[in-house]
């Protein structure tokens, strides 16, 4: 196949001493960057590309994409330690990530989370490598309704999976729309719901929402009893890593499902969020034993981080054939390629080949760079746990304040983040979910969006969304998955088989 | 467990006053005042979405069709949520909050609120040395000497970190307007 050719020859570019250095130190740095809650991958990379003025753009590129791995690997370290996601896309792993951290499981959480997370990157790179070619072909296909079908399906997949209350799930998710569409509207460019406030004028950023949720909701909540990380064996054992890493190939359906979940959502962009979410929600919604997630299960931890990761590679692809970029990262990546001199899209396969395919080389070994670097750094953040709470909660909280502000540069961010914290800590109390909400948020604008160009381009009409093969299934698999539990309750009386009964 | 010596004691409350375990909010009062909250919420935003187009045309939905219907939506679902609240008498009898919950969790809250305030009038810098100092101090029991320095420390690595590696300026106030730092 002339792909493995050139990408042999991708190879022998990349893998220099030079750049080998570079990917060791993108990587720390990202993954400095990547713990900071509100200081994400995008950030890192706007600050790298100065840096790149006088590198070559093979160079460049291999940096920013090295540091993209640390941001990834760096969001989930502190998801699982403190179920603070340091990256939107580290939100699904907190929810079996912390509960497994809680009981004292930390190296094993977090070698779980980066063992599959560097599967699932190098699932997506070997796709980049295969469909190259395709990809360009297929990606044309994609209009509004396809785009709206794929969010659906992402958000469906996530949410008639039962808990408390359906009433409580459906205000979470309804709140968390709400404020999605708090700002300008970018289909007829009015102000929505700001009354008057003009610091709202840019919406409320979901970042900020994380933040409170998470970061300020939890400590609020700690903080109501006594104990601090409770039970956490602070010792470290490299005992632990190896059987995390014995332990993982039993998961391989969860990994491979997980895979093709996340390059699937990369691909055709849903971003690496949606994916994390929808591979947790698949996950719990097949696995055998539902009530298991959420309490500390490593396959909860699995699914979403090898999705995240499939993910975030795989969105490199669209950006690079297409000039579409799947993801925040990508779109400042592209930035970056065309200061320095470089157009994505078709042609950039056939007369930039070395770049291209250097660029998918160093993937791989960054790959491997990063996994390695960071499970020998593993004991180091583990280590963190030790410090006292009375010393390690005021920081969180002084850090999770700076990185509201390192959002927009507002003020009203922070207290922002403050009323999140507040109902994040209400939400706990009273077994709301927080996942509909965040979840909302995230895909919550994009969805309205696609859904009215869809609109305008069918006049009105819904039946836009059967129109064709793709978005007629992927709106037919939502609906189904939406559903699935009263219709299985339904076949289940049917045929006199005992209903299971409702998920957690 | 996490090997307290006997110079500082657990933030908030100390081990000193037992538990309180009066009950100061039962479940069904806090579901109830939540459930009131998420249905003002709801019909706010229906209501501000109200100035803009609610309905749907050719050209599809306005851009207040989606506020709209998510408003009334959430406002139903707290509404039901509120009944649901009621018919389960279960709630009246469950403990929502404690009173030594309440202390330990205003023991927490009161100075991230003191934090931010300070952070609005003096800076993001300054008002973490102080809360960090503060905090330690008071609540943690160190001594003034370890408590300051790590103020310090905590407050100086992350000055390096975001003005001088990272670039990212934080807000900052009075102090550094007086030592020429922007």
């Amino acid at each position: 196949m002339e792909n493995i050719a050139n990408l042999m020859q991708g190879f022998a570019v990349a893998l220099t001493w030079p750049h080998i250095a570079l990917m060791i130190a993108g990587v720390l740095f990202g993954i400095l960057v990547g713990v900071l809650p509100g200081l994400g991958a995008p950030n890192g990379v706007t600050l790298l590309i100065p840096l790149t003025f006088t590198m070559d753009p093979i160079s460049a590129i291999i940096l920013l994409a090295s540091m993209y791995w640390g941001a990834l690997f760096g969001g989930s370290t502190t998801s699982i330690l403190f179920n603070i996601p340091g990256e939107p896309s580290s939100v699904a792993t907190t929810f079996d990530g912390h509960p497994m951290a809680k009981q004292g499981r930390a190296t094993e959480a977090l070698s779980y989370a980066f063992l599959s997370a560097g599967f699932g990157a190098l699932f997506g790179v070997v796709m980049i490598t295969l469909l190259a070619g395709p990809a360009a072909r297929f990606a044309h296909m994609f209009s509004s309704p396809e785009y709206f079908a794929v969010y659906f399906l992402a958000f469906c997949c996530f949410i008639g999976l039962g808990g408390a209350s359906p009433f409580k799930t459906l205000a979470s998710a309804g709140i968390g729309f709400a404020l999605a569409t708090i700002g300008m509207d970018t289909i007829s460019g009015t102000l929505r719901l700001t009354f008057g406030f003009t610091d709202l004028v840019k919406g409320v950023s979901f970042l900020i929402a994380v933040i409170g949720l998470f970061g300020i909701g939890e400590l609020i909540a700690t903080m109501e009893e006594r104990l601090e990380f409770r039970g956490v064996d602070a010792r470290v054992r490299p005992r632990d890593v190896l059987r995390a890493m014995v332990a993982l190939p039993r998961y391989w359906v969860t990994l491979l499902r997980s895979s093709l979940v996340g390059c699937w959502m990369g691909i055709t962009p849903g971003g690496p969020t949606a994916a994390s979410f929808m591979s947790y929600g698949l996950a719990r919604r097949l696995s055998r034993t539902p009530e298991r997630f959420g309490k500390g299960t490593p396959e909860g931890v699995v699914a979403p981080e090898t999705a995240d990761h499939a993910a975030g590679t795989s969105a490199i692809l669209p950006m690079l054939a297409l000039g579409i970029p799947g993801s925040a990262t990508a779109a400042v990546m592209m930035g970056g390629l065309m200061i320095w001199g470089l157009h994505p899209g078709p042609m950039l396969f056939v007369e930039q080949k070395d770049f291209v395919w250097g660029l998918i080389a160093s993937m791989y070994v960054a790959n491997i760079v990063a996994v390695v670097l960071v499970l020998f750094t593993v004991p180091m953040f583990a280590a963190i746990l030790r410090i006292p709470f009375a010393v390690i909660g005021p920081l969180i909280v002084v850090i999770c304040f700076v990185s509201a502000w390192t959002v927009g540069a507002s003020p009203v961010d922070m207290w922002l983040a403050l009323l999140f914290g507040l109902i994040g800590y209400l939400f706990k109390k009273l077994d709301y979910p927080i996942a509909p909400l965040v979840l909302a948020m995230v895909i919550g604008d994009k969805a309205e969006d696609a859904f009215r160009q869809s609109m305008i381009m069918s006049g009105g009409s819904l039946t836009t969304f059967w129109g064709n093969w793709l978005s007629g299934s992927l709106m037919t698999l939502a609906l189904v998955l939406l559903f699935w539990p009263a219709i299985s309750k339904l076949v289940g009386a049917t045929f006199g088989r005992p209903t299971k009964p409702a998920l957690e | 467990m996490s090997g307290h010596d006997a110079s500082h004691k657990d933030i908030g409350g100390g081990d000193g006053g037992g538990d309180d375990s009066r009950v100061l909010l039962c479940r069904r009062t806090l579901e109830l005042f939540a459930a009131l909250l998420v249905t003002l919420f709801g019909a706010t935003i229906a209501w501000g979405s109200l100035e803009f187009d609610t309905g749907w045309s050719e050209r599809g939905p306005g851009s207040g069709y989606f506020p709209f219907w998510i408003g009334l939506v959430v406002a139903g679902a707290g509404i039901a949520i509120g009944v649901e609240t009621v018919l389960r008498r279960d709630y009246a009898k469950q403990p929502a909050l404690t009173a030594s919950q309440a202390r330990r969790m205003l023991a927490f809250l009161v100075p991230m609120v003191g934090f931010l305030l300070l952070a609005m009038a003096l800076g993001l810098y300054v008002a973490m040395a102080i809360y960090l100092a503060a905090v330690m101090i008071v609540q943690g029991g160190y001594r003034i000497t370890t408590s300051l320095a790590t103020a310090f420390g905590s407050t100086l690595f992350l000055f390096m970190m975001f003005e001088k590696a990272l670039l990212v300026p934080l807000k900052k106030g009075p102090l550094e307007a007086l030592l020429g730092i922007h």
